[in-house]
């Protein structure tokens, strides 16, 4: 708790990190003068092309580099301190795993390093592995994983300590198109429950989806930092979107717009490759199951699964919100699957109980509010995608794909609804 | 202290993984037995115990020594070149966890590996006259010689009548002014060898008593003493033998000329070889009450001619069971392991595995051959003395030995006790200063270190 206050979740000043050469002249100068400032409860999108300096902030930030200049907080200290460090999930470029562990063993390592009791690293651990699809090959060496497995297992590994903070570096890497959706709601549902994320990527399409607001890096310096919406937004554009309409009915739109002066375009709305690709791959899935693991329960596993601590009140209220008549299968296999993984004891049971009644107001902040699709309107569609996701998720035994050009459809309507 | 033991868990598990590791246990599994099996010394059952006892404790002590070294080394370069430690020093634990980790890990695990082998060691060392069906004698030879637990008593060396003589000739010498041009302390060094030979020399027709101090043998009636000595003789006798008449007991019976002795004083007759070791024994009882005997030795001149130098002198009694002082053994073999333990994990702190690995074996060898490099290099000429002066020497003192009282064979091997005293002495030494300074010096540099910076 040095200077900097308690207000940001992660605050740089002047932050510098220049690279010297063999012979200790400066070389790269890999990041300049940053002022990174993360607010509490947002996720961030800390953006740039390769070598713009983004891991290394990362790294300074977790005390794997040394700064040259200036000062990294996070969480209110340093994360050398273990009781900072036990709040934060970091999840780093490349799938940096002991290849002779296998992916349970993996967990287990980490969760000891949290101290976590036994009871609980189980009943996480089950929960996780199942949450990112690898559920049946727990008993693996992740010496043997594709790259796109260790980067679930890598994932996995970051949120075994319930972390309020996460730092999430090119998380999307490696990654199907169908882990790379996975890992966007499930950034979303933890930012519902109050987590904050830093997001680093190079991938526009993670980030817009996502981010409260975005940051944009080039050559180690901060170009242009925001909220997503503002930045985005075309504010002397309006889009209307309805179901079919005769010819009749859009001529007398046209020339209404006009008789106010302004233009008009009317046009069909074409899928985003995205969508395209969830929904063959899920009618592939319903004719060919596949010999894989079982289909994971998504982020309401973990979240039911969690024993009581600090964050339970938020969690029952994050999942309380949930629609009902929507999320129908996702709440059944909250009823059945995590009391499977979770050992005999059955206090959590209650918690379950809890989570599929209560509707109850969420704690983000407002500029969240805004931007996540928690609005009545916009609730449908998560949850559907949730249901295809749980069919296809850990299904799949290896990624086979790049994710550069993902956009999820709803992200649309949803900025178009506001 | 948690956060270290699962960083040693890990780090055994990886360990485990390690070619060496699985070479280093078969070769061992495989060998022992046969060396049990083919090691038969001189024929002898006492042969056979000595032999197989000297070779698998050695090579046993080589092995997880070269395995210790090779764990340590390796298992925190590994983290770090394959950047494993980004993820572990991002999580609540602080950097020395991790060194203390690395080191309980390998520490651990060789220490494990002993525990087994030596237990094989044993099992097989117990059985060994049971199945080499030796006659009756051989076999109560080998119980009174090496399953025993022997303390050796070195003579009374009478320092200061050494000291008080070299002062005499300095003297004479000075006075003469025929002091040669050299530092007082060489010239000192010089006299005080010369007069230690003197005394250990014993010319023909002269008698030469050792003095034997706190010699309390069991108070059993079958109980011995034994007396072991080595000597050699100017001029070469023609056989290479020496004729020695020995006199073993409290000679202060005789010095006072009391008339009848409380205690017998045994007599005995040898012509034995020159430059080798030999032992006699005579009933314990030759001891008194307050553990003084005396060893006498009669230059004979109807049988020798020539001036015997004994090299080496001392009695040796039973002081306990073969079990506890293998055990010690063991001990003194683990606090090695754990010194190299300690070594290699500092060194990978900072050095790459094979600098690292290598550094750790060069300290290991001249531990192993310490003593005898200070001997023969306390020779060397002006230049090259001053040389070694300011490295090899401080090099030397700043690492363990390994060697003479240190190295676990020779204490199996004569039946010799090892004390809890050298024991406390080389935890306190090794382990308290020499790997706590180690590891201090390895977590304050991994403590600084840049974990993510790349050295290309
Ligand atoms: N250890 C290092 N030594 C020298 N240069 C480095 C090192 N790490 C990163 N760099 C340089 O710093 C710049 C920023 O790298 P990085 O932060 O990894 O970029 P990115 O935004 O892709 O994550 C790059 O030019 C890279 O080459
Ligand atoms: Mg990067």
């Amino acid at each position: 708790m040095d200077s900097a206050g308690s207000s940001y979740a992660i605050e740089t000043i002047n932050l510098t990190k220049i690279f010297p050469d063999w012979w200790g002249r400066p070389k790269v100068k890999a990041v300049v003068d940053l002022n990174l400032k993360v607010r509490y409860n947002e996720i961030y999108g800390f953006l740039g092309p390769n070598g713009s300096g983004k891991t290394t902030t990362i790294k300074m930030l977790l005390n794997l580099l040394h700064p040259t200049k200036g000062h990294a907080f996070v969480l209110g200290g340093r994360s050398t301190d273990p009781a900072i460090a036990a709040r934060i999930g970091y999840l780093p470029e490349e799938s940096y795993l002991y290849r002779y562990l296998t992916a349970r063993e993996t967990l287990d390592f980490y969760g000891r390093i949290f101290g976590l009791p036994a009871s609980v690293r189980k009943s996480r651990i089950d929960t996780l592995l199942e949450m990112v699809g690898l559920a049946g090959l727990g008993s693996r060496r992740i010496g043997t994983y594709s790259k796109g497995m260790m980067r679930r297992i890598g994932l996995a590994q970051a949120l075994i300590n319930d972390p309020d903070l996460l730092i999430l570096d090119e998380p999307t890497s490696g990654m199907d198109p169908i882990g790379t959706r996975q890992i966007k709601d499930l950034l979303l549902e933890l930012a519902r429950r109050g987590k904050t994320i830093l997001l680093c990527s190079h991938l526009l399409a993670d980030v817009e989806d996502v981010c409260d607001r975005i940051g944009i890096m080039y050559g180690g310096k901060m170009q242009v930092e925001g909220p997503v919406r503002e930045l985005l937004q075309h504010r002397d554009e309006l889009q209307i979107l309805t179901g079919p309409l005769p010819p009749k009915a859009r001529e007398e739109i046209e020339s209404v717009v006009r008789r106010e002066g302004s233009w008009c375009k009317i046009t069909t709305p074409v899928d985003k490759l995205e969508t395209f690709f969830v929904n063959i791959i899920t009618k592939a899935q319903e004719t060919q199951p596949t010999s894989g693991a079982k289909p994971g329960t998504g982020i309401q596993g973990f979240l039911a699964a969690q024993p009581a601590s600090p964050s339970r009140a938020v969690l029952e209220q994050l999942v309380a919100k949930k629609p009902q008549p929507v999320s129908e299968s996702s709440a059944d296999r909250a009823k059945t699957e995590p009391t499977e993984a979770v050992p005999p004891s059955a206090p959590k049971k209650e918690l379950l109980e809890h989570l599929t009644e209560k509707p109850v107001e969420k704690t983000v902040s407002a500029e969240a509010q805004t931007e996540k699709p928690s609005e009545p309107p916009a609730v449908p569609k998560p949850a559907v995608r949730q249901d295809i996701l749980e069919k296809l998720l850990g299904g799949r035994k290896g990624p086979d794909g790049s994710t550069e050009q993902t956009r999820l459809p709803d992200s649309e309507e949803r900025r178009d609804a506001e | 202290m948690r956060n270290s033991w699962v960083i040693a868990k890990n780090t055994i598990a990886q360990a485990v993984r390690m070619k060496v590791a699985a070479a280093v246990i078969l070769l061992l599994l495989v060998l022992l037995p046969t060396m049990a099996w083919m090691l038969t010394g001189d024929g002898t059952l006492l042969g056979r115990l000595q032999s197989f006892s000297s070779y698998s404790i050695s090579l046993v002590g080589f092995l997880l020594s070269v395995l210790t070294i090779a764990v340590s080394c390796y298992s925190l370069h590994s983290d770090l070149r394959t950047r494993t430690i980004d993820l572990v020093v991002t999580k609540p634990i602080v950097r020395y966890q991790i060194v203390l980790g690395k080191f309980l890990g390998a520490a651990g695990l060789n220490l494990f590996l002993l525990a087994g082998f030596s237990c094989m060691i044993y099992g097989l060392t117990t059985a060994t006259p049971r199945f080499s069906k030796a006659p009756e004698d051989q076999i109560a030879r080998a119980r009174t010689e090496f399953f025993t637990a022997r303390r050796v008593v070195a003579p009374q060396m009478s320092e200061e009548e050494i000291s008080r003589r070299v002062e005499e000739r300095i003297e004479t010498l000075r006075k003469n002014r025929q002091l040669p041009d050299l530092p007082m302390s060489e010239i000192r060094a010089t006299l005080w060898e010369q007069e230690r030979i003197a005394q250990k020399s014993v010319e023909v027709a002269a008698v030469k008593e050792w003095d034997f101090q706190t010699v309390f043998p069991p108070k059993d009636p079958n109980s011995v003493l034994f007396v072991r000595y080595k000597f050699q003789a100017t001029p070469e006798p023609p056989n290479q033998e020496v004729y020695g008449q020995w006199r073993v007991g409290d000679f202060r019976q005789f010095r006072t000329g009391l008339r009848e002795y409380k205690t017998p004083v045994y007599g005995v007759e040898r012509s034995e070889s020159v430059r080798t070791l030999h032992t006699f024994t005579v009933p314990a009882d030759a001891t008194a009450a307050d553990g003084a005997v005396t060893v006498g030795f009669f230059n004979s001149p109807e049988r020798n001619f020539s001036t015997v130098i004994f090299d080496q002198m001392e009695v040796l009694y039973q002081v306990g069971g073969f079990g506890v002082n293998f055990f010690r053994v063991v001990l003194l073999m683990a606090i090695r392991l754990v010194f190299l333990a300690a070594l290699g994990v500092s060194l990978s702190t900072w050095l790459s595995f094979p600098v690292a690995a290598l550094f750790s074996l060069m300290v290991f060898f001249a531990g192993l051959i310490n003593g005898f490099i200070l001997e023969s290099i306390e020779g060397l000429g002006a230049v090259l003395g001053l040389v070694y002066r300011f490295t090899i020497r401080w090099f030397l003192y700043a690492i363990p030995r390994f060697d003479g009282p240190y190295s676990p064979t020779d204490y199996l091997v004569s039946g010799e006790v090892l004390s809890w005293a050298f024991l406390g002495k080389a935890v306190l030494i090794t382990l308290a200063v020499q790997m706590v300074l180690l590891l201090a010096i390895g977590i304050w540099i991994f403590s600084r270190r840049e974990i993510a910076k790349i050295t290309v």
